[in-house]
Parts: structure tokens; sequence; C-alpha cells
């Protein structure tokens, strides 16, 4: 145990970090130093409820002052504590908190009121709903569990903090509900997470990236949260959530394949409509992932599965094309994912002009000039457009990189290529897992039950868990009683 | 790390492995061949005519172009040999890209050509794994030279337009089509008797004419059109044609429809009998008099004592043509015989018995008036 002398530790502490801020008080009854960081305090909070009470009492106290004596009556604060390891006053200040110290106390205070300037809780950008509500996460950790809490009173609703980053320091929380979740999931995420060694993390991307199953895994097996109402409807369906402080999305565990194709518009609307919608969901990805490869196999190969009409059209369109088509679908590709990269990046005054060149430019004067055929256009345009129909747009980045192998592969063997090359990737799909959860549930291991309810059902009206998650309790909802007799 | 490189380059090898067997390396961009539309067969002066007919997709596309028509959306190009892959060679030498023939639609011989190398070029059809085994099959009496000149002027091309006409008759049920791999299918049976639809121009257009019977593997004649009903009757999938009736001063017009065809089949005494039963409906349209109509069950009786008769005699002149005019059975009745009596049918020869066989219609009408306003309510009134 460190030997506790006051004087040298304030002298050390103000010597190291010159932007700690610090308020002496010197009374008949002992010294008392304040330590915080202005920027991220509420002064006036300090002041009203720890400076002016401190002041108040030791002006006219004549024992000592001890941080017991100055917890239980003088400080007015809700969350403070007394602490008394002299190796982690610095780290109190450093996140946020400010510390007192006594002369005649080898114990000190640590008082929470930090302030940090931050943007106010806004409408989701990633997964915009028509009808659910519109507040998202924020980046103060605080707020985020408020957002929880306040829609989830379940006493059996845990959160678990740990410290991750060894500068850093970042409050990471894991939320699930004990009496639901599955312990080998949550045992699983919990080791992952304190096993991180690593100098410092900012966002929740960084700590996914640690929690991935391989270095080298392409397809995403943790979801991300933008709103607080998909956190409480996935908290209720057996998952655990992750909260990074500092980051205003926060990650999911376990997911699934077929859950990235999940809206919580689904939840709201007419099941029917909600069928339709996960239909044309998987039909955009496959248009999006497989239409350029398509066209260049009947194009370059597979010419007789065309009636002949159609094939002389198509080449008519193809007459003055420069490149072969494997090469004018390359070209394409990588145009439109530039467009898309561009448009990321691009500050909200210039982008419009940007949609205007990529109009102008590549469907106008590439068509009159001849360098690409207006059918390729089309697909390679409607291959961009159907890969914003998916709502977590996780699930399309891995996509948007294998279009480009699976063109290779579809124009150098033809269809052969492209079954090969499709192959490989369910086989890596149907080998994945998250969390111990199979990734292709439930396609792969089939399950009859939850392949209805991932189609047909209302996700918060169907009664019973997903088998595939093992939840522990596995219904929602009560049995239907039989009517009464005397009914 | 030496078990996961290990892997890695199985994978590797596999991967070569499955690029270099799946054999397609062979690909070529669509505009790059030269799509055939149409391929005609003609004898001339002992020397084969091979055209071939296919779509001008870039401007400036001309080759020695027999329509001698600049720009225009259909061209023909021919080849003249000795023989068939002579003529081919021929035609090669003038192509300015690879053929492509698994488009064709249809294929055109003369009769000249047909009589004497159909067997050869059915072989040949057969042995080329880009032809389309559906393609439609016509003989014709006209000039080839003529008949592509006329139709690629139009800007239209002989294939399309000879397929889309099979395609309308077979579906109004006024005719049947043949395609080659019908044909081919018979090369490998002893008996062969078919008919080929025949083209011809009418007033500037295609249009079909008659059927050429084949007979083996030659055309031994050629039935036209006029006259036909009883043949398509029999061997179309849903025949349908019009017929006058003069019944009591106005003559109605009668929808008839085949609806129900069986045939049975008799082996007794080394006579071979056939019972077709043909059932017909006819439904009435409309009569060509301004008068109210009053269809009763004795007129209907009698329109379709009329209609029976009249039908009946059509078959039986068809059955008559095939086996004493032709004596080949095209009407495919040696299926339902060694459907029936599959030993016999080895034992015999079919191009000998069939003109012997016996063959009995009998033809019966359900007529209809169910679409016809009854005006005899108006004449009480």
């Amino acid at each position: 145990m460190i030997r506790y002398n006051f004087k040298k530790t304030a002298a050390l502490l103000k010597s190291k970090n010159q932007d700690f801020s610090e308020r002496s008080f010197e009374f008949s009854c002992g010294t008392i130093k304040l330590f915080f960081i202005a920027q991220l305090t509420d002064k006036a909070a300090l002041t009203e409820n720890v400076v002016k009470p401190l002041i108040l009492h030791c002006s006219s106290a004549q024992k000592p002052i001890s941080a017991r004596i100055a917890i239980d009556g003088i400080i007015y604060s809700d969350d403070c504590m007394i602490q008394s390891d002299i190796s982690k006053i610095e780290n109190f200040i450093l996140s946020g908190m400010a510390v007192i110290l006594f002369s005649t106390d080898k114990n000190y205070i640590v008082v929470n009121f930090k302030k940090i300037k931050q943007r106010n809780i806004p409408s989701p950008q990633l997964t915009y709903s028509i009808r659910g509500s519109q507040d998202c996460f924020v980046e103060d950790l605080d707020v985020n569990l408020s957002l929880v809490r306040y829609r989830l009173k379940d006493k059996n609703l845990r959160i678990k903090k740990f410290e991750v980053g060894v500068r850093t320091k970042t409050s990471v929380a894991v939320l699930y509900i004990e009496d639901i979740a599955n312990d080998t999931v949550v045992n699983e995420l919990q080791k992952r997470i304190a096993a991180i060694d690593v100098d410092g993390i900012s966002e929740s991307g960084e700590l996914q990236s640690f929690l991935l199953n391989s270095k080298l895994q392409l397809f995403p097996n943790i979801g991300l949260l933008e709103r607080s109402d998909m956190a409480f409807h996935s908290l209720l369906e057996g998952k655990c959530i992750v909260f990074v402080d500092g980051s205003g999305l926060a990650l999911l565990v376990p997911k699934t394949f077929s859950e990235f194709f999940h809206s919580c518009d689904d939840r709201y609307d007419n099941k029917f409509f909600g069928l339709f919608s996960r239909i044309l969901r998987y039909a955009a990805l496959l248009i999006g992932f497989t239409a350029s490869s398509i066209f260049v196999a009947i194009t370059s190969f597979h010419t007789d599965v065309l009636p002949i009409k159609y094939a002389i059209s198509l080449a008519e369109m193809r007459s003055n094309a420069p490149f072969t088509a494997l090469m004018a679908a390359l070209i394409l590709e990588f145009i439109s994912e530039l467009i898309r990269e561009a448009l990321l990046r691009v500050p909200k005054k210039i982008g419009p002009a940007i949609g205007i060149m990529g109009t102008i430019v590549i469907g106008q004067a590439a068509i009159s000039a001849g360098i690409f055929s207006p059918l390729l256009l089309i697909i390679a345009s409607t291959a961009l457009i159907a890969s914003f129909a998916i709502p977590d747009y996780t699930l399309v980045t891995p996509f948007r990189i294998l279009k480009f192998a699976l063109l290779l592969f579809t124009g150098t063997m033809g269809f052969f290529g492209f079954t090969l090359f499709l192959t490989f990737v369910l086989i890596q799909l149907v080998s994945l897992n998250s969390f111990g959860v199979p990734y292709m549930a439930p396609w792969a291991p089939f399950n009859f039950y939850d392949f209805i309810r991932t189609f047909m059902s209302n996700l918060t009206t169907n009664p019973v868990r997903p088998h595939y998650m093992r939840t522990k309790d596995k219904t929602k909802q009560k049995q239907k009683t039989k009517k009464s007799k005397n009914a | 790390m030496k078990k996961n490189s290990k892997y890695l380059i199985i994978i590797i090898a596999l991967l070569f492995l499955a690029v270099f067997a799946s054999g397609c390396w062979d690909s070529l961009d669509i505009n790059e061949k030269l799509i055939a539309t149409t391929i005609a067969f003609d004898v001339k002066n002992d020397e084969i005519y091979y055209y071939m007919e296919y779509p001008c997709i870039e401007v400036g596309d001309e080759g020695d172009n027999i329509s001698g028509s600049d720009g225009g959306k259909y061209m023909t190009i021919k080849g003249i040999g000795e023989n068939i892959p002579d003529s081919r060679e021929s035609l090669n030498k003038q192509l300015h890209k690879e053929p492509y023939f698994s488009g064709i639609s249809s294929l055109i011989l003369t009769e000249n050509f047909a009589e004497e190398y159909l067997l050869e070029y059915l072989y040949r059809f057969r042995a080329d794994e880009h032809y389309r085994k559906k393609t439609l099959i016509v003989t014709t009496k006209e000039d080839l030279d003529e008949l592509f000149e006329l139709i690629n002027e139009k800007n239209d091309s002989v294939g399309f337009a000879i397929d889309e006409i099979s395609d309308t008759l077979d579906d109004t049920g006024k005719s049947f089509s043949r395609t080659i791999s019908r044909l081919i299918e018979n090369l490998s049976s002893e008996y062969t008797g078919i008919l080929i639809s025949c083209i011809g121009i009418q007033d500037e257009e295609i249009a079909l004419v008659g059927y050429s019977v084949v007979s083996g593997t030659k055309v031994i004649g050629f039935i036209p059109v006029a006259g036909s009903n009883g043949l398509v009757f029999l061997k179309a999938v849903e025949p349908k044609f019009s017929y006058i009736v003069p019944y009591k001063d106005i003559n109605y017009t009668f929808g008839v429809s085949l609806t129900r065809k069986t045939t049975k089949t008799y082996y007794e005494d080394e006579e071979i009998r056939f019972d077709v039963k043909c059932e017909f409906k006819a439904g009435l349209k409309y009569g060509d008099k301004k008068v109210p109509y009053n269809f009763d069950d004795a007129a209907e009786a009698a329109v379709a004592k009329i209609l029976t008769r009249t039908i009946k005699k059509e078959l039986l002149d068809t059955i008559n043509q095939a086996q004493k005019e032709f004596k080949c059975d095209y009407l495919q009745l040696d299926d339902e015989f060694r459907i029936n009596f599959p030993v016999e049918f080895e034992e015999i020869d079919w191009q000998k018995e069939f003109p012997k066989a016996d063959i009995n219609i009998d033809v019966t009408f359900e007529v209809s008036t169910e679409w016809m306003m009854d005006y005899s309510y108006f004449e009480t009134k």
C-alpha cells in the first residue's frame, strides 16, 4: 500500500497534469484540496454542492474534517464515494470526476459532477423508420443506458460494466436480461471483452473487431443498433447489447444472417407487408450481388438461354462497345463504388453536384459514346439501388467486395464459375456462427417454425422466441386459455 | 500455421483444377457473333446452294448481299458447292464473324433438295450441337433468291416470318408444324411417314401453301392447303374451322372444333383395323339473313347431320389419299398399332400393310347455340 502524503500527492497531481484545476481550502479543521478538470465538470453544480457547503462547515468547525464526515453531512451529491487507493486518484480525475483530498484523512472523496458538451438525442440516420420512435443512441453511455431503462423496466435486466483500453479506459457496458439470455453467449461475450488488451478504443466498431471469431472474417456476425426501440426488442429476444462510451452505435450479439433483413417497421406494420418486404430484401441482395455476373455469363458464354430476338437486340446494343462484357461490367461496378464512396464523404452542399455529374457523365455521355451498352448500365444501376434496400448496411459491405470476385469467376468460366463461387460463399456462410448461434439459422440448420416465424409472423406478437437462440425463457406470451363454458 | 498453409495450397490447387477443367475458354461476346436467323438449301444444276440469313446489327454491315440493299435490317448470303460441306465452306469464306446457329428459327428446304439430300442433312444436323433441335423445318417450291429478296427488302426476316405464321396457325387450330427433332427421331426407326409444312409466296407475303409428303427420307408428294381440313382435324392439336351450313334458306356459319379423338386398333386374322371416333362441337356463330333465328331441337339435329356428313367425307378422303394415292402413313397410325401390337409390328412391313388397313371413321356432333340470340320470344310478341 502506498503511504499517503497529502502535500506530496497534491503537488504530484498538479505537476503532472497542468490542465487539472485545483481549489484549496485552508481551515483550522484541516486543508482540503479539490481537483477536477474544468472542461469535464459542471462547475456551477460543483460550487453549489461541494465548495459552498465545505466552506460553510469548515469555517466554523473545530474538529478535524474527514471524508466520512464530509460525505455524510456536508456534500450534496447522489453520486459520490469514499476511496483510499492513492494510485487511482489520477484515473478518477481523468474520467471527469472531482476528487476531494483531506490533509487529515488518508481517504478521499470522488464526486461525479461530469458535464460533457454533447449533442441532443438525434433522429436515426442509418435505420430510418416510418412508424417507430425517432430517438437514437448518443455518445454518452449514461444517456444510452437511460434510454434502455426507460423502455425496459425488468428487474432482470443486467448491466455489466467493463473498462477497455489501457490509456483511454473507455467504459463499455453489456446489457442482457438474465432470465432470457443464453448464458453461453453472455459468458463468451464477457470473456472476449475482458480479454481485450489494447491502448484504447473510441468507437463500437473498434470493439467489434476484437469480438470477431477470426481476424479474416468477412461477413458480420455482430449487428449495429442505433435505435432504442430496436435495442429493447433485441433484449427481449434474448440478445446482448454492448454500449461503448463515446459511440452512438451499440453492438448487438448474436446476430444471424436472416436477422440482417429485419427492419423495425416489420414489427409495426401488417405482417403481410412484412413478408413482402423481407422477400423484397432477399431479392434485392440477390440482384445486387449477381445481376452483373449473370449479364456477363449470358453475353459471353451462354447466349443460348436468350430467345433469338432478345439476343439480336442485345447484340445491337453492344455492337459498338469497345470492351468485352466482363471488362465493361468491372469498370461500371468500379465506377458505382466510386460514386457510392464519394457521396459518403462529400460535403452536403456539393452532394447534388456529384449526383448530377454521375448521371450525366456516366449515364448520358458513356452511352452516347458507345462505351457501355444501355442494358449493362440499367443492370448496374439496379444492382446499386438494390444494395440500399437492405436495412443493415454492414451485410451489404462484404457482398460489395465479393461481387467483383464473382464477376471474375463468371467472366472466366461462365455459369460454371458463377455456381462455383456461389457454392464457396454458401459454404462459408453455413460454417459461420455468431457466439455459438448458427449464422444461417433458421435456413441451416433448418427449423420450420423459425423459418415461418422469420417470414410470416409479426415478431412482436409471436408467442415464442426463436429456437436457435436457445434462450432460457422460450415463451413471450402465455398460452391462450379455452373459453369458459359459462361465458 | 503449417496446417493452414497446407489447406490453402489444397484449395488453390482445386481452384486451378476447376478452372482448367471447366472448358469455358471459348467465350465470345454476343456482338462478335454472326447470329443466323434462317438457313435454307436448294439444288440447282447439280450444285448445292447454302443460304444464311442474318440481322445487320452494325452500321455499314455489308456482305455479298443477295437482296442487294444497303442498310437493310436482314441480309442473306449464299455459298455454292458440289456437296453440303463444300457449300458450307464457300459460305464461311464470306463471313466476317463467327456464325452463331443456335438461334435459327426456321430451316427451309426446297423440294429438289429434300428429294435427294434430306437424309444426309438430317444426320449433319444431328451431329452438330450448335443447332437447336426444336428448329422448325419447312419446304418450299419457290426460288430461294426471290423469297429472301422479297422479304429482306421489307426489313423482315424470312425465318421469323415463317416462325410467326406457323405459331399463329398452330395456336388457332388451322395447321400443324413439325420440328427437326421429330424428323431426327424417325431416323432410327424403320418406317417414316411425315408431313412437312410447305411455304410459298402469296401476294408478296409468305404463306402456308400446303404440306410435303415425306416417305422414308424422300419427298414423294404435295397436299395443298385447300381441302386439307380433314388432314388438320386428324393431325393438329386443337383444330378449328368454320363451316357454312345451309338450312331453311339461311346459311349458318358454325365454328367446328374437334373435342376428342379416340383410336382403337384391332389385328385379327392378319388384318389390321382401326376404329377412329371423332367428337366434334359446332358452335353457331351467325346467319346471313336478317330474320329471327329459332334453333330448336329439330334444327340442331338437321345441322348436326349435315356437318357429320361433310366432315366424315373430308376425313375419309384424307385417309383414302394417304392409303391409295401416297401409300404413306403420315397419319401416324403406325404408332397406334405399334403400341397395341408391338410384336406383330416388328414382323410386318408397315409400308405394305398400311394401304390395306381397314380404317373406319365415326363422327359425332354436338351443336351449340349458346352464344346466339333466340328471337322466338319476339315472334310470339
